[in-house]
């Protein structure tokens, strides 16, 4: 099975604005997932350019996800497994 | 749980609003500080308060706040921002401004009777309460507030949950109940009682509690080339995701022209406190040492326990102690220090050798201002000899450490990381049975790291300082 794909931005506005416990997510990950999931922190990947768009940012299988936090990536996740392997 | 929210859009808010701002300083733009207000409230937004006016004045004080003016300064409403940020300023006397603009004027604490109350044959809420201060109208529980001693047996016996407490989230975590309404029926902090710990600003659900700051002032002498130097204090270790050496380095690349560890005057701290230790373990009874690193601490025993000021020690804290040493080979300097807390600020300007401090907050925002990754820095190269006593300061139980492998003895040590109404208790109780040693006392929980104005939490922290 395709593994998802999350990316964190490790960039510094990420991490002053909301974002410093976000690259801890792999240690939050319940164990049964640790095998579904890929994680990856990336330098900043520009989405704070955009004056619309919402720090700290996360992508989740290339979709971004703004004002991300541990527990709506552990969230979204949630769903996206149940889905596939139910 | 902390009362201090977790996880907050304020503070999100707050270093938001520096960020904006330093931008504009570095450009030397200040006309666009008007602006702010109006590019995050637009016409057509929905407000957060009753209207989208409201929000930007209050947006406009918060701004003011961090160009170092305090709302009282305010002679002339017409004033714009821009004028503000061309006339910066340290941060004079206030370090904490409570603005009555974006204050929600909380109703006073007390217990509520919510519409779940069903109006039940057993009347818990009644038959409980020792004031027989409860009543009822309309089929509803009603509690009289005068008579009404907030003892929460009503709230706890309700099998419905359908009564509240319903605090004022400042006054509620003050430690030193120095927030009250004043005569105008508006919040105000009293700065003889205040022991700058930082908890109301985090508590208050509308932001309307803001740090002055030097910033302003450190950017303009950075910006003509004055000598700007840098002291950090160890706390800095666990604020962002790199190694020591290139949080130096992105410090050094937003203009400081040198930077030193406070972690060095921090060994001189331990080691002038364990002499004081030694002298006191002679006399065949004393009450005890009390730490004197954190400056909220130091301040409560000042303002609130007079008879405990002859056990605080007389070894000056590691900041004082860093800048003596700075001062020495940097005599014209600008020098700033840098650190977790409020109460540093309050520390530094009855020092004469701290020029300026800035929050850690601060710092990140002006980092990012600059738009320097932190991850993308020249390493910094330290001192040959690591401090590495010193910079176990950073967290609660470090200085008693440091005292302890100095001394080379075991000590009895009474350890608070926390200050809060009920550790002060346990702490009275320590200095009455006269058995401790050594009395560490931090004001935040986790100790420094776990300071008013951080940008990692005290636990995350610990984690990247472990990694």
């Amino acid at each position: 099975m395709k593994k998802h794909k999350v990316v964190v931005c490790t960039g510094t506005l990420c991490h002053v604005l909301g974002g410093s416990e976000l690259p801890s997510l792999g240690q939050r990950l319940p164990e049964e997932w640790r095998g579904l999931v890929d994680i990856k922190g990336s330098p900043c990947m520009g989405y704070c350019k955009d004056s619309e768009m919402h720090p700290p940012f996360v992508e989740i299988d290339g979709e971004v996800m703004q004002e991300a936090s541990v527990s709506k990536v552990l969230e979204y996740l949630e769903k996206r497994i149940g889905h596939g392997t139910k | 749980m902390d009362m201090a929210l977790s996880k907050s859009n304020t503070s999100i808010i707050r270093k938001d609003l520096m960020i904006r701002v330093y931008r504009l300083l570095l450009q030397e733009n200040t006309r666009d500080l008007d602006r702010i207000p109006l590019l995050l409230k637009p016409r057509g937004r929905d407000p957060w308060r009753c209207c989208l006016h409201k929000d930007r004045a209050v947006l406009k004080y918060k701004i003011m706040s961090i160009l170092g003016y305090a709302e009282k300064d305010e002679t002339d409403e017409l004033t714009p921002l821009s004028w503000y940020g061309e006339h910066a300023r340290g941060s004079q006397n206030f370090y904490l401004n409570l603005i009555s603009e974006a204050c929600s004027n909380c109703p006073s604490a007390n217990y509520v009777v919510t519409n779940l109350c069903r109006g039940c044959e057993a009347r818990p809420c009644q038959v409980n309460c020792p004031k027989n201060a409860i009543s009822f109208k309309n089929g509803q529980a009603f509690i009289d507030t005068e008579t009404c001693v907030n003892c929460g047996l009503c709230m706890r016996n309700c099998p419905y949950n359908a009564i509240q407490f319903q605090p004022r989230p400042c006054e509620e975590v003050c430690p030193v109940n120095a927030i009250s309404t004043n005569a105008e029926g508006h919040e105000e902090i009293d700065m003889e009682k205040c022991i700058l710990c930082g908890r109301c600003m985090q508590a208050c659900p509308f932001g309307a509690i803001i740090p002055s700051s030097d910033v302003p002032e450190i950017i303009q002498d950075i910006n003509s080339e004055k000598e700007v130097v840098a002291i950090v204090a160890p706390a800095i270790a666990g604020q962002f995701r790199a190694p020591l050496e290139q949080i130096y380095g992105a410090i050094k690349a937003v203009g400081f022209s040198n930077l030193y560890e406070v972690a060095e005057g921090a060994e001189l701290t331990a080691r002038l406190e364990t002499d004081e230790l030694v002298e006191l373990l002679k006399q065949s009874e004393y009450p005890g040492l009390m730490s004197s690193c954190c400056p909220a601490w130091v301040d409560y025993v000042e303002k609130n326990q007079p008879s405990w000021r002859s056990s605080i020690s007389h070894t000056p804290s590691p900041m004082v102690l860093s800048a003596i040493e700075v001062r020495k080979n940097h005599p014209d300097a600008k020098i700033v220090f840098i650190g977790p807390c409020l109460a540093k600020k309050g520390e530094a300007r009855k020092d004469k050798n701290v020029n300026y401090t800035m929050s850690f907050e601060e710092l990140g925002a002006l980092i990012v201002a600059h738009g320097v990754e932190v991850a993308e820095q020249e390493t910094f190269p330290l001192n040959e000899k690591v401090p590495e006593l010193g910079r176990k300061f950073a967290l609660s139980g470090g200085v008693a450490q440091s005292v302890g492998i100095l001394l080379g003895q075991e000590l009895e040590v009474h350890q608070v990381s926390g200050l809060n109404k009920a550790t002060i208790r346990q702490l009275a109780r320590a200095v009455k049975d006269c058995k401790t040693d050594f009395f560490e006392v931090m004001c935040c929980e986790g100790g420094c790291v776990g300071g008013s104005q951080t940008l990692t939490s005290a636990s995350e922290s610990v984690r990247i300082i472990n990694s």
